[in-house]
Parts: structure tokens; sequence; C-alpha cells
């Protein structure tokens, strides 16, 4: 009996080492693969970006950076069709089949080779046809003229912008994250929601129990659903809700802020007790209670339950940066040549408020995402079987021992995102601030 | 040049660089000043020439993104034993032995009485703080002792045991010779004491309350006072007015200069006072060096630089001035404006703005030359 | 008695707050369910259900209610928490709110120990590997999903070292009840209870261990929140002319930084302890309910999700009273820490 009881628990101990290192391994490679891919991507997206702004930059230099692009390509398709083939020689590899990889060199080269040559080469077409000099002198002369000033001050930003290491990661992970959200029905083996029963709580990197069906990369949940897909499929929702709920509350709150700050008096004590009153809430139970109080546990209920959560404080903060302005002199230059209210506000007072609304836009889109998984996660979400992070993590954590992958890719896609977006919003704040732009 | 034992301060070739975005802002490019024991040197120039970074160098206080790039900046302090004069090049001192000049024996006394002090800390904290770093101060603490039994012997009804208090006293004034080393209470109190001596001086109202107020509660002349005390807290050899009189009203503007003026002769600190107000040179200083762009242009007696300016940007400075027995349409001005100094004008940075520039003027750059006895002009063209 | 004068008039403030707070979660848990359906099932008969209506005057229309509602709250009749076998809110408050305030008290203490000097470092220290590293490590708590670092923690420190045979932290609840079958609460604070009154100090090293993994997870959020507050008002200080001043009194720059610009910049990141203090309140509802902590968080996050109005109340009062509360309490200190601020 007792001998039996040993046997058990040494099986399971080895069990569990050998699980937990293949697990890391696994881990550690979709990790490496994933970062090369979405850093080629984001390389290209922000080339692009750079080319279509910076005007200024010369012919000589986009086609270096094409080239550069290129060679780049070369390289890394050539280091990943190596690691492969060393990879599927190796025994502890095994079961790590070529398909995971060719998949990820393919959606690669596919990237590449479309992404390439719309964006890349697109533009610089356009820019060589801009500066063929009959054409250059049309625009040139009045283009420098106009945006010689703004064109300065973009330069100056992109260059802090490259001094800052940790905005540029941020910017990275945010448009791979987006793209690769948009690109999902194209490389996700499997489609939304579909699930193979039999294939519940696999490990990464296992091959699905029928034959005709493409292998899990990062495992499957409890329900058999393929959790790699699923994530990118979840990531299309999840970003969509977090920039929803932020553009509601920036524009509900900014316009309550603006006029609150803008007239004062009654409606300005009235609208700062009532945010008063919000602040008094943790966010979260507030969220809660509105959730239960909308009937229905959903994804447009807990949107629209942060949506009332968060606006109040842009409307504390707009309200501040406006009673500020108001008393600048600009505005009683505006007022003194007969501008309506209406129109100082818009015009002339909540434009030179924008900054640090656009900071704190950045930083909550993170924080919202956060929240919402949150809301989900202890059970105020969609129904089981959506797509959506803090639902996996959700139903994930009553298996997190035996499927510790179904909790913590999902959770890892919401903390890289939430840090992306926290990252460029403090990094905005830095390069934005005129105290710390000073040269 | 005057006996070199005479010179407290000497600045020779001093370059100061900002490295910014846009480029290399050369701030200082080759300043030279002397100056006496016991003077009162003006450093007067158009706002942006570089005499608050002036300052700055001589102090070591350049934040990045600046630098101090070259030049010799030498400091000679007498010994108060042998009597003997030891140089040091304050630019080639470490760190910790510059902590040792600054506020102890090059002191400075900034532009705006209303960001310097800090808010937190009680104006007599702020003053004890640099007693206690740079004072030994065995003899306050003492002395403190002494004067505090003294009033008690003085008061009204005296005390009751007076004998014993006189047999104390005594021997504590026969330890003025030695004094033994007090602990740290005793000499937080005495240089809490000597705070409130400090601010006597500098003839603030009712010392006693102030040191235990906060900046904030003070009006900017009592901060500027307050400052003043800070900077001479312990007896600096040199101190250097940056704009100190700047921000206040022309009576306070008038009263704090004044107070320098007694307290060199008090103290027998050297002073420089940095100002672009000609009328507080003319009214303070007895020596005076004019800069401009970043380099020192003219330099010598204040008498002198009033009757008989040798440099045409010092006599276009001294034009600008408005005098009161003349009566003119409107001021004559310099024309052109300062030079941009990241890409400064080769040759000597004035001769843009120059009548008299010539060829010379453009390629070579003038140096600071005794072309007077006790008059340096650095220029191709002085005007004799 | 100025001070006196203060914090009476911040009270009288606080009235409205609360009262909306308490109209808008009344009126919210009003649409949540029917607070009747607790008391009745299938086989109730209708007579039956109208005089429970009536014995808990909920016949009357939804403002009656209300008005009657916070006659009981000042009363002290919190209402009956249903899931909680109906027993009245206060004394179940009264029984998890010390395992709350343990477990926040220490998540604080963890993040203002560490956060303060990692703020100070990487401000001094800035555009340099450490502070790259140490915003991407605050940046990181600030984005972390609470819930799934709790599980991570629990995974690794509690499961993966269990199965491998080591010694692991525990995963849930405030001490093991099998080791120490006899003990009873006294005051509710286990660490405090386990020395003064059982003078046991195994149960407190067994508390201590079961608090460290929820104390780390809940207090990374304020840790990080701190740290990014010190950082800045740090940077922002370190401008300033005054620091400029110390340093030409030829003070080391150790005195500079940790007695003048510290103390300056200690002001701001003390506003955003108190406000942390209050976040700590919404992670507890997530931490709690991961590691099964018998707190307010837990029953909380249940009590909405099975309608249990009276509790739902109870917790949202309880934390807007505590916000307040820290909220005097920060502008208190502030006062202490600011010479600039006068109470009038």
């Amino acid at each position: 009996m007792s001998e039996h009881y040993f046997d058990d628990v040494e099986s399971y101990e080895l069990k569990g080492m050998n699980h937990l290192i293949t697990w890391l391994l696994h881990l550690l490679a979709g990790l490496v693969i994933l970062t090369i891919a979405s850093t080629i991507l984001a390389f290209q997206i922000t080339a692009l970006i750079a080319i279509q702004i910076g005007f200024s930059i010369t012919l000589s230099e986009s086609f270096a950076i094409g080239a550069l692009q290129l060679l780049i390509a070369v390289i890394v398709s050539y280091i990943l069709i190596k690691l492969s083939i060393a990879i599927q020689s190796s025994e502890l590899w095994a079961f790590s089949t070529s398909l995971y990889l060719n998949l990820l060199l393919l959606i690669l080269l596919a990237t590449m080779g479309t992404i390439g040559m719309i964006f890349i080469f697109l533009p610089i077409i356009t820019l060589i046809s801009l500066f063929l000099p009959n054409i250059r002198e049309y625009w040139f002369p009045l283009f420098k003229e106009d945006m010689g000033p703004r064109i300065k001050e973009i330069r100056y930003s992109l260059y802090l912008v490259r001094k800052s290491p940790l905005v540029v990661a941020g910017v990275i992970i945010i448009v791979s994250f987006v793209v690769l959200a948009f690109l999902a029905p194209f490389f996700t083996p499997y489609g939304p929601e579909q699930r193979i029963w039999a294939d519940y709580n696999l490990p990464p990197g296992s091959p699905s129990t029928d034959p005709n069906m493409p292998i899990h990369i990062w495992g499957t949940d409890d329900s058999g659903g393929d959790v790699f897909s699923r994530i990118f499929w979840a990531a299309q929702v999840d970003l969509r809700i977090s920039v929803t709920v932020v553009a509601v509350a920036v524009t509900v709150g900014t316009l309550i802020g603006a006029i609150s700050g803008f007239y004062g008096g009654k409606i300005d004590e009235l609208v700062m007790r009532i945010t008063d009153v919000f602040f008094a809430f943790p966010g979260l139970v507030l969220a809660m209670a509105i959730v239960m109080a909308l009937g229905e546990r959903s994804l447009d209920n807990i949107a629209i339950a942060l949506m009332v959560t968060w606006w109040p404080g842009y409307a504390r903060l707009v309200r501040g940066q406006v009673l500020a302005e108001r008393e600048k002199l600009y505005v009683e230059a505006a007022r003194s040549i007969g501008a309506s209210d209406m129109r100082i506000l818009l015009v002339h007072i909540i434009p030179n408020t924008i900054q640090p609304i656009i900071v704190s836009a950045t930083m909550d889109t993170g924080g919202v995402l956060l929240t919402a998984a949150g809301l989900s996660c202890i059970g105020f979400g969609p129904p089981a079987g959506v797509d959506e992070w803090g639902l996996m993590i959700s139903i994930g954590q009553f298996y997190y021992s035996i499927a510790p992958w179904a909790v913590f890719f999902p959770g890892f896609a919401i903390l890289m995102t939430s840090l992306a977006f926290n990252l460029v919003g403090d990094g905005i704040r830095d390069i934005m601030d005129p105290k710390l732009r000073r040269r | 040049m005057a006996d070199t034992k005479d010179l407290v301060l000497e600045v020779h070739g001093l370059k100061t660089n900002f490295y910014t975005y846009e480029g290399v802002v050369k701030a200082l490019d080759g300043v030279e000043l002397f100056l006496r024991r016991g003077d009162t040197m003006g450093l007067v120039g158009e706002t942006g020439c570089g005499k608050s970074v002036t300052a700055r160098s001589i102090l070591r206080l350049v934040e990045p993104p600046g630098r101090v790039e070259e030049g010799e900046i030498l400091f000679r302090e007498i010994d108060p034993k042998t009597g003997e004069v030891n140089a040091v090049d304050i630019l080639q001192l470490d760190e910790d032995e510059m902590l040792h000049i600054r506020g102890g024996k090059i002191a400075i006394v900034f532009q705006d009485p209303s960001t310097f002090p800090n808010p937190v800390f009680r104006i007599g904290d702020q003053i004890a703080e640099v007693i206690l770093l740079h004072q030994d101060m065995k003899h306050d603490v003492l002395e403190m002792k002494i004067n505090k039994l003294e009033r008690i012997l003085n008061m009204n009804p005296p005390p009751v045991n007076v004998s014993e208090i006189v047999a104390h006293l005594e021997q504590l004034r026969s330890m003025r010779g030695n004094p033994p080393e007090p602990d740290e209470k005793a000499k937080k109190k005495a240089a809490k004491w000597r705070a409130i001596e400090m601010l006597k001086l500098v003839r603030m109202p009712s010392p006693e309350s102030v040191v235990n107020q906060y900046p904030h509660e003070l009006s900017g002349g009592m901060r500027q006072r307050a400052l003043i005390a800070m900077a001479l807290a312990c007896n600096p050899s040199i101190l250097i007015c940056d704009e100190a009189t700047t921000a206040l009203d022309v009576t306070v503007q008038a009263q704090v200069l004044n107070l320098l003026n007694q307290l060199k002769k008090e103290i027998g600190t050297s002073i420089i006072i940095i100002t672009h107000d000609m009328g507080v040179v003319a009214e303070t200083c007895n020596w005076v060096a004019v800069m401009y762009a970043g380099t020192t242009v003219e330099t010598c007696a204040t008498d002198e630089l009033f009757a008989n300016p040798l440099h045409p940007y010092t006599e276009g400075l001294l034009h600008a001035v408005p005098k009161l027995h003349e009566e003119r349409e409107r001021l004559p001005q310099i024309p052109g404006s300062v030079p941009n100094l990241i890409h400064p004008p080769s040759g000597c940075r004035f001769h843009p703005r120059c009548d008299f520039a010539t060829e010379i003027c453009k390629t070579e750059k003038p140096k600071l030359e005794e072309v007077q006895p006790d008059h340096w002009v650095a220029c191709h063209h002085p005007r004799i | 008695m100025k001070l006196r004068d203060f914090i009476l008039r911040r009270m009288i403030l606080a009235i409205p707050v609360i009262f909306g707070v308490l109209v808008i979660t009344w009126f919210l848990a009003f649409q949540v369910g029917d607070p009747a359906a607790m008391y009745i099932n299938e086989n109730t008969p209708q007579s039956a259900i109208e005089s429970i209506r009536k014995a808990h005057g909920l016949d009357e229309p939804p403002h009656i209610q209300f008005i009657l509602y916070l006659t009981n709250l000042f009363q002290g009749n919190w209402g009956e928490s249903t899931s909680t076998s109906f027993r009245p809110v206060l004394e179940v408050i009264a029984l998890k709110f010390p395992a709350t305030i343990e477990l926040a008290m220490l998540a604080m203490f963890f993040a203002i120990i560490l956060g303060i000097p990692l703020g100070i470092i990487s401000a001094t220290k800035k555009d340099t590997v450490v502070d790259h590293f140490t915003r991407v490590f605050s940046l990181a708590g600030v984005s972390m999903p609470i819930f799934w670092f709790a599980l991570m923690l629990k995974y690794v420190f509690y499961y993966q070292l269990a199965i491998m045979g080591l010694p692991h932290l525990p995963g849930s609840f405030r001490y093991d009840d099998l080791m120490f079958p006899d003990f009873k609460y006294t005051t509710g604070f286990l660490l405090f209870d386990s020395i003064v009154f059982e003078h046991n100090p195994r149960l407190f090293l067994d508390a201590l261990a079961h608090l460290a993994m929820p104390a780390f997870c809940l207090g990374y959020l304020t840790l990080a929140i701190i740290t990014r507050m010190m950082r800045s008002s740090m940077l922002e200080v370190m401008r300033e002319d005054y620091i400029t001043l110390a340093r030409s009194k030829g003070l080391s720059e150790r005195v500079v930084i940790y007695k003048h610009a510290l103390r300056n910049a200690l002001i701001p990141t003390v506003t955003v302890i108190g406000l942390a203090f209050g976040g700590l309140m919404t992670g507890a509802v997530l931490t709690e309910t991961i590691f099964s902590w018998p707190g307010l968080g837990t029953w909380a996050a249940r009590a909405i999700l099975n309608s249990d109005l009276a509790a739902i109340n109870g917790f949202t009062l309880l934390v807007a009273l505590i916000f307040v509360t820290s909220n005097l309490i920060v502008d208190l200190v502030y006062g202490t820490l600011d010479p600039r601020i006068r109470y009038g």
C-alpha cells in the first residue's frame, strides 16, 4: 500500500519536472520567434512612418532603409530555417513538429513580402517621383516655408523618441499587437471559438488528436481551444474595448471638464462634487455593480461600466487645465476680438490642454484593458467560450496546476499590451513636457 | 599685473560648453578675471554673455549638459597660522576638496530669493547647516556658553548663586585658548546661535524669531538677506553675488548694496558683483570686468572705466546708460544683437557689431592685454 | 484649535460625498436584484411573499425604501448579508475587516520600504541601465494583471515547489488550521494575536508565510505607483534652484539628495500613497479571490455575484469611509511635510 503510494508520488514528481522544463523551453522558443517576427514587422512599419513623415530624409537614405530591410529579411529567414532544422533533429523537440515553425516562417515571409512590397516600396516610389526635379520645384519651397518649424519640432521629437529605448519598445509591441490582431484570420491555425473537445489541456507544441488539424503551438485549454489562436482572436476584442472605452471617456470627460472649468460657479461645484463621489468608490467595485445592474454579464456591459467609471478622471484633469488656461492672455485676446465662448473653448483652450490628455489616455488604455480583464476574470465577463483574455484566465485558473499555459499566455498578453501602452504614455510625457524638453 | 600675492582669485582662459541637441553652445570662450583681496569687482555685460555661467564655473556648479572644458581658476588663500599664500587650481581639485571650498571659502548669493531657499526647512536650520559643515564649532560653543552666563549675571534681579557662576565663567574664559571638543547637541545649538548672529549681521529685523521661520513667511528683501547670511556664515574669502539685487525693489536693492559694502569692511571678504546695471557698479565696485559673448573684453578700475573706456563695446555700453544732465531724444544703442553662441563670429566676437572692425578682427581673436597701466583690453584697435 | 477646525470642516465636506456614494450604490443595488428573492423559493405561497415584503419594507416605493435604509444605517443596522448566512453586515465586516487591513498594511509597508529607495535611485541615475530597469519594473507593476500575477506566483511558489518536494509558500487562507486547530481570533489581526495573546511564534511565522504571496502581489501595484511618483518628483525637485543653493553651500551629493531633495520630493509621493490605499481595496477584491483570503474583497465579489444587496451597500460604504479618512490623513501628513500648507 505504502509502496504504491511512494511510486505514485515519484512518477508524479518526475512528470511535473519534465513538464515544466519542456513547457518552459517551448515558451522560450515561442517567445523568441514571436519577438523576432514582431520586431521585423514593427521595424518595417516604423520605417514606413519615418519615411512618410520625415520628408526631409534624402533619397539615398530611403534606399538604404529599403536595402537594409531586405538584408535583414534574408538573414532572419536563414537563421529561422537553420533553427527549425536544428530543433527538429533534437530528440527533446521531436514532438514539436516542423509545422509550427514552418507556419511562423510562412507568416513571417508572407508579411515580409506583402508589407515590404506595399508599405516600403510604394512610398519609396512616391518619394522618388516627388523628388524628381521638375515635380519638386512645385511643392518643395512652399512646403519648406510652411512646414519648416513644424518639421524641426517633429524631428526633434523623433530624436527624443530614438533616445528613449523604452518608448521604441512600447511602440513596437503596440504596433505588433494591433497588426497581429488584424491579421488573426490569416495566421491563426484555429478559427474563433473553434474547439476540439478531445484536445483538452494539451501542453504547448502537442499535435492535435485530429490528424487533419494543425498543431497546438501554445497548448490547449480545458475545452480543447487552441491557446495560440484564441489569444490573437481575443486581441481584437480586448484592444477594441479598451480603445472604445478610453475614447468615450476622454470625449465625455473633456467636454464636461472643460465646461465646468470654463464657466465655473455652480456648474463647476456640482461637477466636482459628482467626481468626488466617483473617486470615493473603488473603481472595480463600482464597475462590478454597474455590470450587475445592467442585467447581463457581457463585454458590452463591461465596456459601458468602465466608461461610466472612467470619465470623472478626465473631467478633473481637463478642468484643472482649463482653469489654468482660462486666465492666460491669449484667451483675453481672443475675447477682445469678439470670439464666442464656444469658439474660445474649442479652438483656443482645449487644443492647449490636449497634451496631458493624450498622455493619460495612452496610459489609461492599458489600465482599461487590465480592469476589463479583471472584471471578466472574477466572473463579470461574457459566458465561457468567448475569446477574451480575462475570461481565458478566469476559466484557466481552475486548471492552473495541470494546464498553466492556458493561464500564462493570455495573462502575458495582457501584461505586454498594458505595459506597452504605459511605456509609450510615460515616454510621451517626458518628450512633450516643456520642462524636460529643454535643449 | 600687480603682485600675484594680492590676488585672491585669478581666472585664465576659462572655457565652458553646453552640449545641446542643436549644437555645442560655446558659452564661455577664454574668460580672464582677477580679483584683489578686499576688492569689490563688478562683472557686467548683456543678458546671455556668460556672467552667471562664469560664476557657476568658478564654483564648479555647471550642470549637464554644460561642462567646463579648459582653463585655470587659481584661488589664493592665506594660511591663518603661517601667513603663507597657498594657490590652488579649482578645476584640478577632486570633488571632496571642492566641497570644502564651496560655501566655506567661496560663497555665492543667487538671483531669485523666491526660489533659492529650500521651502521646507527653517531659515535658521539652513544657515546652521552650512556653519556646521565648514566650521570648527569649538570656539563657538564656548563663546555661546560664556555669553549665556554673562547674560544670567546681568539679569535683574541678579541670581542667587553669583559667586558660583562667576567661578564657572572664569573657568570657561580660561579655556578660550584651547576649547574642549563639544558634543553634537551643543554644536547644533551653537550653530543656531551663530545663525542668529549672522542674521543680526545682515541687519535682519527680529533675528530670534526669523531663525524659526520658513522662507515663505519672509518678504523678498528679508529672504535675500537670509541668503546673504547663509553665504557669509563661514567668513568666505570670496562672495559672489549673482544678480543678487536684480529681483528686489529699488529701495531694498540700495539697502542690500549698502549692507554688502559694510560687510566687506567688517569681514574683509572680496566680493564679485554680477549685474547688468551700470549704476550698481558705479556705486559699489572699485574694479570692474566687462564681458561680451563669453569673453572678457575689458577690465580696470571703475573710475577709469567710466572716464576712459577703451573697448568699443564698453564705450557703446556706457553710452547706452541714461544720464541726468544730458538731454537726448533717444539713447544711442549698439547696432545688431548678441551673437549666436553655437556659431560664434570668427576672430573677435564683437566684430560684426563694431564700427572700427578691420580684416584682422575677423580672423584673429584679440588677447586681453595691459594697454595702459592697470587697464586691460581685448581689442585690436583699443580706443586710446 | 486650528487643526481641529480643519478636521471638522473636512468631515462636513465629506458628508455629501458619502451621501452620493450611498445613493449610487443603493440604486444600483436596487437594479441588481429583488432583495425579497433571498427569503423565498418556488414553494413559498403568495401570501407569505407579501408578508415578507411588508416585513422588510419592500412594498414601499424606491425612495421610501432608501430613506428606510438610511434610518436603519444610522441606527447601526446595515442589513443582513444573505450570502453569509443572514448575519448582520456590520458583524461580518467586523469579522473580515482585520484580515483585509492586515493584508493591505503589509502590502503598503512593503511598497513604501521598496518604492521610495527605488524611485530615488532611478532618479539619481537617470537614463542609465539601472533607471531603465527600474522604470520597466515599475511600469510592469502598473500594467500587471493582479489576478494573473497571483495565479502565477501561486503556480511557482506553491504548486511547483510543492510537487518538487521543496519547502513552499502556502497558497490560500490566513493560517494552517490543521497545524493550529485550537486557535481563536481575539482582535482578528493574526500577526498581533499570535504573539500577544497566543505567545506562539510558530503561528506568527505561519501567518507571515501565508501573508507573503498575497501581500507581495497586492503591494506590487502600489510599489510601482510609489516608485514612479518618487522618480518623477525627485527629477522635478533636482532641477529646482534650492538644490543648486544646497550644492553651492558645499554639501555633499548625498546630503543634497537625501536631505534637501528627498524632503521636498516626498510631498507629492505622500499624496499618492494615500490615494493608493484606496486602490489597495480594489486590488484586494482580485487578490483575495485568488488566494481564498477570508477578507472583505472575497466577500464583496461573492456578494455582488449573489445579489447580496446589503453586503454590496455595506462594502462600498466602508470603502468610501476608508477613502475619505485616508485622504484626511494624507492632508494632515502633508501639513507636517510642507510648511507652506496651513490649515485655516
